[in-house]
């Protein structure tokens, strides 16, 4: 429950709150790195009962990874280039055309994107074996898009707005997003009626749900948000300055955010809701300090990952989150100090454009290289230039007028 | 680890008794899903034309009913049994299963309220078992009615559970369709909330929650104003029904959400048409709103709707706008900032939601108001900016936005 008193802020110019832990940066990569072994093991309930999801954990932990360490450190560890990609490949499911969350199950638009994602990684989109499946992949996207411009998971029709955002960003990944005709037909996707339909799911409050008539909340928020992003129809929000406030108002006295009003505060939302304000160019609508702050509260400081809430346990989903929020908030970022001293949390070899550690994109949720290289697209609206957000993350981006 | 605490659940693992316990339970998912797929890859490899075995398909359904029982979230397993049910070799009494198929979704939503794998199933099945009906059957409204009595039992346990308020919402759009097309053609059945023909002004309506392969017959008219009581009546029923949900508890922002659809349907639905009803809405919309902010002053939830009630009262955003609406419209505003200003002086001043309420209704008639704003004497403009300085204090963390409110 928020309460009406107000904490004391934290002091001006630090980074986060003197009571908040330090960034576990080996901790975390420790864990990732040996948590295949945890999972996939057959004594494993937890790998068990999450077997179906395993292309989306993976992505989360890769994804996690590259925020830490750089791109060929990535690969030793986890085998990215060579077991992974190959693992990857044994989940797509002919039937469908898409990809399944593990062997010997259905294709899903859930886990085509996730498939995607980890291929855009490991720069393998241009495999062979992606370029002989193509355009089954492309097929089966096309047609899970619905006359009103909604697409469904899969052949069995359930519809849902973060379907729409996995079927673009899918698209996107495969370089299809705008080879379209003006009507959808299997080769393509009708975009502004997939906008349209998005825009449909706005609220009384300025949000968005997972269909229209659903509850506003702040996971779907960014999946539309995405969408009129990729789809580069932001002018379709309603109301932009209500839609800000309310994600704002997410943010709760422990700093952390939730996902509606008079719920718990999880670290997920610290993606959801910062990508999202990353887009809108509002991100210091949010206290960044705080919610760093209680983001290094939720790690676990000794075995690392990161939970949803402080002494809860961990998981690779919020981990994944933590660290990608602590990135949009550029707290992983601070710079060296003259004396050689380090307030942020990454020193990292030199990427392109003298950066020294790999950015999270809010669009794509994929390291800012990976977007860049692949040319991807979309559209942010304008932003106040004194804000962390003016870091080149988002230049590549059109800007809505 | 959603919700567990750390301490708790390393220790358990680490208990070797409940870490052997643990470990028969993964064997157990992984024999019975291995048993599944070797059943998967031999129905695959079957002709279609060739006679399955009943007894195998009613094996591989109870199969597929023990792993969702214990984990409903794969979709891939409620795919695999839905493909099952719709086997021609499937024996079944009166070709309905809808009984067991309601039965195995609600232990799995006892397990797990929030799987999207179980909601989407029983919206399938209920779906499928309709389709089948003939339009009269009194089954059907029964059937309706009873999951409608099952949101409202999952409602009591979770008030906020957003796939179940949709579930309500796709139940009620069924029973839309009904009403409308009063049987005459074959209904889609998707959830949507199909009125159009009845409204004269468009509203936002609700969409669809699962597509049907089959192309609907989009030409059907469905235009039927003798109806419009009916249809009118059962929105009634869904609005009293929020009504007593936030009742229970103002902070139901679910049910604020719910109202905030129904609000512009019931209007142009309501019998006694005209301005008065308009108003009546907009007075018992304000009443319910001060009741919830004066006993829970810093929720946010009934202010948001707020917002949205004067936005939504507002004559200017009516076609035919008449000098005594915006009058109306104007006065209520004041009393509505009088009670408030009331509120936040008992809260010592500080109260941000009651402050945000009283800037929003600074800057409604700053907009109103004629040559500055100056309606009832107050000085609409000065008093807005004032409650941005307090509101930079009282909420320190969202100074930038009130710095930019103030440019």
């Amino acid at each position: 429950m928020s309460s009406s008193k107000s904490s004391s802020s934290a002091a001006a110019g630090a980074t986060t709150n003197s009571n908040a832990p330090e960034f576990y940066h080996d901790l975390h990569v420790n864990y990732i790195r040996t948590l295949a072994s945890k999972i996939d093991s057959k004594s494993s309930y937890e790998g068990a009962v999450t077997e179906h999801l395993r292309m989306s954990g993976i992505y989360w932990s890769l994804t996690a990874l590259s925020l830490l360490i750089p791109p060929n450190e990535v690969d030793n560890l986890m085998k990215l280039d060579s077991a992974i990609v190959e693992w990857v490949f044994t989940c797509y499911d002919s039937n469908s055309g898409g990809f399944s969350g593990n062997q010997n199950q259905d294709g899903h638009i859930l886990y085509t994107l996730s498939a995607l994602q980890i291929l855009a990684l490991a720069d393998k989109l241009s495999d062979q074996r992606l370029m002989d499946f193509k355009p089954k992949i492309v097929k089966f996207i096309t047609s899970l898009q619905q006359p009103d411009g909604s697409f469904a998971g899969d052949e069995w029709g359930e519809v849902d707005t973060r379907f729409t955002y996995c079927a673009l960003s899918s698209l996107a990944l495969l370089g299809q997003l705008h080879n379209t005709n003006s009507a959808a037909n299997d080769d393509s996707v009708d975009i502004d009626k997939a906008a349209f339909y998005i825009a449909s799911c706005q609220n009384f409050d300025g949000g968005f749900g997972c269909c229209p008539g659903a509850e506003s909340h702040a996971g779907q928020i960014f999946t539309c948000i995405g969408v009129l992003s990729i789809a580069k129809r932001l002018d379709l929000i309603k109301d932009a300055e209500l839609l800000s406030w309310w994600l704002a108002e997410r943010q709760c006295d422990s700093g952390g955010l939730n996902g509606r009003p008079e719920k718990q505060a999880d670290v997920c939302y610290s993606w959801w809701i910062l990508s999202t304000l990353s887009i809108l160019g509002k991100v210091e609508y949010i206290k960044g300090e705080k919610l760093a702050s209680f983001i290094l509260k939720c790690q676990d400081d000794e075995d690392g990952g990161i939970a949803d809430r402080p002494f809860d346990m961990v998981d690779v989903f919020h981990t994944f989150f933590g660290i990608s929020g602590l990135s949009l908030l550029g707290t992983l970022h601070e710079k060296e100090g003259a004396d050689g001293s380090c307030t942020g949390v990454l020193k990292v070899v030199n990427y392109e454009g003298g950066r020294e550690y790999r950015m999270i994109d809010p669009v794509y949720a994929l390291p800012t290289d990976v977007v860049k290289r692949l040319g991807l697209q979309g559209q942010v609206m304008k932003r106040k230039n004194d804000t962390k957000t003016a870091d080149g993350r988002l230049e590549h981006y059109d800007i809505l007028e | 680890m959603h919700g567990q605490k750390r301490d708790e659940y390393k220790a358990r693992l680490k208990d070797s008794a409940t870490a052997k316990k643990l470990a028969l339970k993964a064997q157990q998912w992984n024999a019975l899903s291995q048993t599944l797929l070797k059943r998967q890859h031999k129905t695959q490899e079957a002709p279609k034309n060739v006679q399955a075995d009943a007894h195998q398909i009613l094996e591989t359904l109870h199969l597929t009913e023990k792993l969702l029982a214990v984990n409903p979230d794969p979709v891939y397993l409620w795919n695999f049994r839905r493909e099952l049910l719709l086997n021609p070799c499937l024996p079944t009494t009166d070709g309905s299963f809808l009984e067991q198929e309601q039965l195995l979704t609600q232990t799995a939503l006892q397990r797990n309220p929030k799987a999207y794998g179980a909601w989407f199933h029983r919206k399938w099945s209920i779906r499928h078992h309709l389709q089948k009906s003939t339009d009269n059957d009194p089954d059907s409204k029964s059937v309706l009615q009873a999951e409608l009595g099952l949101c409202g039992e999952l409602l009591m346990l979770d008030e906020r559970n957003f796939h179940c308020w949709n579930y309500r919402r796709f139940i009620v759009g069924i029973m839309l369709e009904k009403l409308m097309t009063d049987g005459q053609s074959a209904m889609v059945m998707d959830g949507e909330w199909k009125l159009e023909g009845l409204l004269e002004d468009k509203c936002d309506v609700i969409g669809a929650q699962l597509t049907t392969k089959s192309v609907a017959d989009e030409d059907v008219a469905l235009a039927n104003k003798a109806v419009a009581l009916e249809v009118y009546q059962l929105l009634k029923l869904e609005w009293d029904f929020t009504t007593e949900k936030i009742e229970q508890n103002f902070s139901n922002g679910s049910a604020f959400h719910c109202r905030s659809k129904l609000l512009p349907l019931l209007l142009q639905l309501d019998t006694g048409s005209g301005d008065d009803v308009r108003t009546e809405y907009f007075q018992g919309e304000l009443e319910l709103i001060r009741n919830a902010v004066f006993t829970e002053p810093d929720d946010q939830t009934s202010w948001w709707y707020l917002r949205f009630i004067i936005s939504w009262a507002n004559p200017r955003n009516k076609d035919d706008c008449k000098t005594e609406d915006m009058e109306l419209f104007q006065s209520t505003l004041y009393e509505e900032w009088m009670s408030i200003h009331e509120l936040v002086e008992g809260e010592g001043g500080k109260c941000k939601w009651g402050l945000l309420g009283l800037h929003m209704i600074a800057s409604e008639m700053c907009k109103l108001g004629e040559k500055g704003g100056r309606y009832e004497g107050e000085n609409w403009e000065k008093l807005s900016k004032s409650y941005l300085v307090q509101l930079r204090d009282l909420d320190p963390d969202r100074r930038s936005r009130y710095d930019t409110m103030m440019e």
